[in-house]
C-alpha cells in the first residue's frame, strides 16, 4: 500500500520522519541492516530520488550508516538513537502544548486531563 | 554529467495556420528522472510526446534523443504509450509480445508475461474481445518491458480503476533506471506526485514553469496539486 | 528488417486471401465440367445450356478473387500506415521507407500468386476438355516465331509484364492512399476517389500517347531499314520490353514520392 502524505512539507522530510519514527520505535534495530532505496521507493510509492533525499537526511543526522558495497545499515550508537527518540518525544509534546494553548487548556487543566484519562488507556 | 536524454530546441507545431501548439518551446530532461509534464487540457502535452515519439513532425525545432537528433533509430530508445489503443484487434496478446520480441531488441518478454500475469490478463486472448481498461493495461505492459531510454506516457492512469492506478505507479517506480528516464502526462497530479521528481507546467506553448517537487515544496510550503491551481487559474 | 516486415504483412493478408484461392480453386471443378460439357454438345440444339451459367459464375467468381486481393493489400496499407495501428508501426526501429518497400512486396506477392491461381484454375478446367480449339491465332504468326525460338523470351516477358504490371498498379495506388490520407484535409474519401478516378483518365491519355510514340517509332525503324521486318520476333520483344522498362521507371518514381510524403509530411493525430 502507498504510504499517505500531506500536501505542505517535501515528501523526503515526510518519508525521513516516517523511518526515523520506524527506527527509534525499534522496528528496525541498531546495527540492522535497513532497506534499499528500491525497497522502500516500492512500498512507499515513491520516486527514488526522494526516498534517497530523506536517506541522505538521516545519514546527516547519524542514524543510518552507509557502508559502500553492503548497503545501509541503522546506527551502533545506540546513544544516537536514543537522542533521537528524546528529540521526538520533545518536539511532539512541543507541538500537543502549542495545540492546547490554542484551544484555551490551562496548564494545570491539562495535566489534570492527562492525569485522569491516562489511567483509561 | 551524463548526456541528458531529452533536449527540445525552439521546438514549433502548428495544426494549420494561426496560434501555434507548440511556440519555440525548449526543454531538457537529464538521465534518471520520473519526469510530469502538466497543464489544461489543449496546452500541447500530447503534442510535444507525438513530437517526441516521431509521429508527429515539428514546423521548425530540433529534438535530440541522447544527444543525438530525432530518427528512426532513436525509436529503438524510446518506449511510447500513448493515449489510445495502437494495436491490430485480430492480434493475440501473446503474438503482440511476440511481435514487440521481434522488433526490440530490448524487450524483456519474461517480465511481460509476469506482468500480464500481475494483471490477471490472459496470454491466449484476442485483443478484440478485451475491455477497454484490459487493452490499456496490456499496452502499458508492452511499453514497461521494455529497457528503453526514454520512456514517454501519454495519460497512463487517466481510464483506469484505483487499484490499476497503483499497480502502474509501483510499475513505473519498480522500473526505475538511474539511465533512463520517463515522461508522464496527466490531469491526476495528486496521484502522481510522490513518483515524480521533477516537472514542468506547459502554456501558450511554452514550458513556464519547471523544477524539482519536493524543492518546491521546500520553498513555497504548497504541493504541486495546490501550484498547478494557482499558476492556471480559470 | 525488410523480411521481418515483409513477413507480418504476408501473415496479416494470407488468412482472407486462401479462402479466395480455395474457392477459385474449387469452382474450377464445375467450370471444367461444364466447358466439356458445351464442347459435347455444341449444335445440340434440346439441350439447355446451363453450361453458360456455371462459366458466369466461375467467371465472377475470378472477379471477386481478385477483389479481394486488392481490397486485403489496400487496407492493410491504409490501416498499417494511416490509421490507430500507425503509432505502432511508425514508432517501430525500422527505416519508413523500409517499411513502406515491404508493403510494395506484399501487394506485387499477393497480385502475382492470385494471377497465378486463376491461371492454374484456367489450365485445369481446359484439362477437362476433350480438344482444344485451335481458331486462336493464325500459323503464319506463329510459326516464325516458334521457331526462331522467341517463344521463350516471349514467356518471360509475359511473366515480366505480370510482375510490373501488379507493380505499376501497387504503387500507384499506394500514392493515391497516401496522398488521400495525409495531405488532403477536408473530404478526405471524395478526394481521393477523385485522384484515382483523374489519375486513371491520365494514364490512360498518356498510354496513348506512348503507344502511337511507339508506333511512329516503329513505322520509322521499318522505312530506315527495310529488312527489319523478317526479324519480326526481335521487334516484338523490343517493344515489349521498352513498355516493361518504362513502366517500372514510372511506378518507382511514384514510390519515391509516396515515400517522400511518409517520411516528411505524415502527422498521425
Amino acid at each position: 500500500m502507498a504510504w499517505s502524505f500531506d500536501s505542505k512539507s517535501p515528501v523526503s522530510f515526510q518519508i525521513a520522519h516516517i523511518l526515523r519514527l520506524d527506527i527509534v520505535s525499534g522496528k528496525y534495530k541498531a546495527g540492522e541492516q535497513f532497506p534499499t532505496v528500491r525497497q522502500l521507493a516500492s512500498e512507499a510509492s515513491v520516486n527514488p530520488n526522494t526516498v534517497q533525499k530523506a536517506l541522505s537526511i538521516l545519514e546527516n543526522e547519524g542514524l543510518l550508516i552507509s557502508k559502500s558495497t553492503s548497503g545501509r545499515f541503522v546506527t551502533d550508537n545506540i546513544v544516537a538513537i536514543e537522542n533521537a527518540l528524546a528529540i521526538m518525544q520533545s518536539e511532539y509534546i512541543d507541538r500537543v502544548i502549542a495545540e492546547a494553548k490554542a484551544l484555551g487548556i490551562s496548564k494545570n487543566k491539562f495535566i489534570k486531563y492527562i492525569e485522569e484519562r491516562n489511567d483509561n488507556i | 554529467m551524463s548526456t541528458p536524454v531529452l533536449e527540445c530546441e525552439r521546438l514549433t507545431k502548428s495544426y494549420r495556420a494561426g496560434t501555434p501548439v507548440l511556440n519555440e518551446l525548449d526543454l531538457t530532461i537529464p538521465s534518471g528522472k520520473i519526469f510530469g509534464l502538466l497543464g489544461p487540457n489543449g496546452c500541447g502535452k500530447s503534442t510535444l510526446i507525438k513530437l517526441i515519439a516521431g509521429i508527429l513532425m515539428p514546423n521548425s525545432g530540433g529534438i535530440k534523443i541522447c544527444s543525438e537528433y530525432r530518427s528512426e533509430s532513436s525509436n529503438a530508445l524510446i518506449s511510447y504509450l500513448p493515449e489510445r489503443p495502437y494495436f491490430s484487434s485480430r492480434m493475440k496478446v501473446n503474438e503482440l509480445l511476440d511481435y514487440f520480441e521481434d522488433f526490440y531488441e530490448d524487450f524483456d518478454k519474461l517480465l511481460a508475461y509476469n506482468m500480464l500475469r500481475d494483471l490477471k490478463i490472459e496470454p491466449l486472448a484476442q485483443l478484440k474481445t478485451l475491455s477497454k481498461g484490459t487493452k490499456e493495461k496490456v499496452q502499458l505492459v508492452l511499453v514497461m518491458a521494455r529497457r528503453a531510454k526514454l520512456y514517454l506516457l501519454d495519460e497512463p492512469i487517466g481510464g483506469v480503476d484505483p487499484a490499476a492506478r497503483e499497480y502502474i505507479l509501483n510499475t513505473i517506480i519498480g522500473n526505475y533506471n538511474p539511465e533512463a528516464s520517463v515522461i508522464i502526462t496527466t490531469h491526476l497530479i495528486t496521484d502522481i506526485e510522490p513518483a515524480l521528481d521533477e516537472f514542468a507546467f506547459m502554456g501558450g506553448g511554452k514550458i513556464i514553469m519547471q523544477g524539482n517537487c519536493d524543492e518546491v515544496r521546500e520553498r513555497t510550503g504548497k504541493s504541486l496539486d495546490m501550484l498547478f491551481k494557482e499558476v492556471f487559474r480559470c | 528488417m525488410l523480411k521481418k516486415c515483409l513477413r507480418y504483412d504476408l501473415k496479416s493478408v494470407f488468412p482472407y486471401w486462401i479462402f479466395g484461392a480455395i474457392a477459385m480453386l474449387l469452382m474450377s471443378i464445375p467450370g471444367g465440367l461444364a466447358l466439356r460439357s458445351q464442347q459435347l454438345h455444341t449444335g445440340d440444339t434440346d439441350h439447355f445450356p446451363w453450361e453458360i451459367f456455371v462459366i458466369m459464375l466461375v467467371y465472377f467468381v475470378g472477379i471477386a478473387f481478385l477483389i479481394l486481393t486488392e481490397i486485403l493489400i489496400y487496407v492493410r496499407y491504409y490501416k498499417h500506415f494511416f490509421s490507430d495501428e500507425g503509432y505502432l508501426t511508425f514508432t517501430l526501429p525500422v527505416k519508413r521507407r523500409t517499411l513502406f518497400t515491404a508493403k510494395v512486396f506484399n501487394g506485387v506477392i499477393w497480385n502475382a500468386l492470385t494471377v497465378l491461381v486463376i491461371l492454374v484454375s484456367v489450365i485445369i478446367m481446359f484439362c477437362f476438355m476433350p480438344s482444344i480449339p485451335s481458331d486462336t491465332v493464325p500459323p503464319e504468326v506463329t510459326e516464325p516465331i516458334i521457331s526462331a525460338g522467341w517463344i521463350f523470351a516471349y514467356i518471360l516477358e509475359a511473366l515480366a509484364l505480370i510482375i510490373i504490371s501488379a507493380f505499376s498498379s501497387v504503387l500507384s495506388m499506394y500514392l493515391i492512399i497516401t496522398i488521400g490520407a495525409t495531405i488532403v484535409r477536408k473530404n478526405k474519401v471524395i478526394v481521393t476517389i477523385g485522384i484515382a478516378y483523374g489519375a486513371s483518365i491520365v494514364t490512360s491519355i498518356l498510354s496513348y500517347i506512348l503507344v502511337f510514340i511507339g508506333m511512329l517509332y516503329v513505322a520509322s525503324a521499318i522505312a530506315l531499314f527495310p529488312e527489319a521486318p523478317s526479324n519480326l520476333g526481335l521487334l516484338i520483344f523490343l517493344i515489349i520490353a521498352l513498355v516493361i522498362a518504362v513502366s517500372f521507371t514510372i511506378a518507382v518514381a511514384l514510390g519515391l514520392i509516396s515515400i517522400r510524403i511518409i517520411e516528411r509530411k505524415l502527422n498521425l493525430a
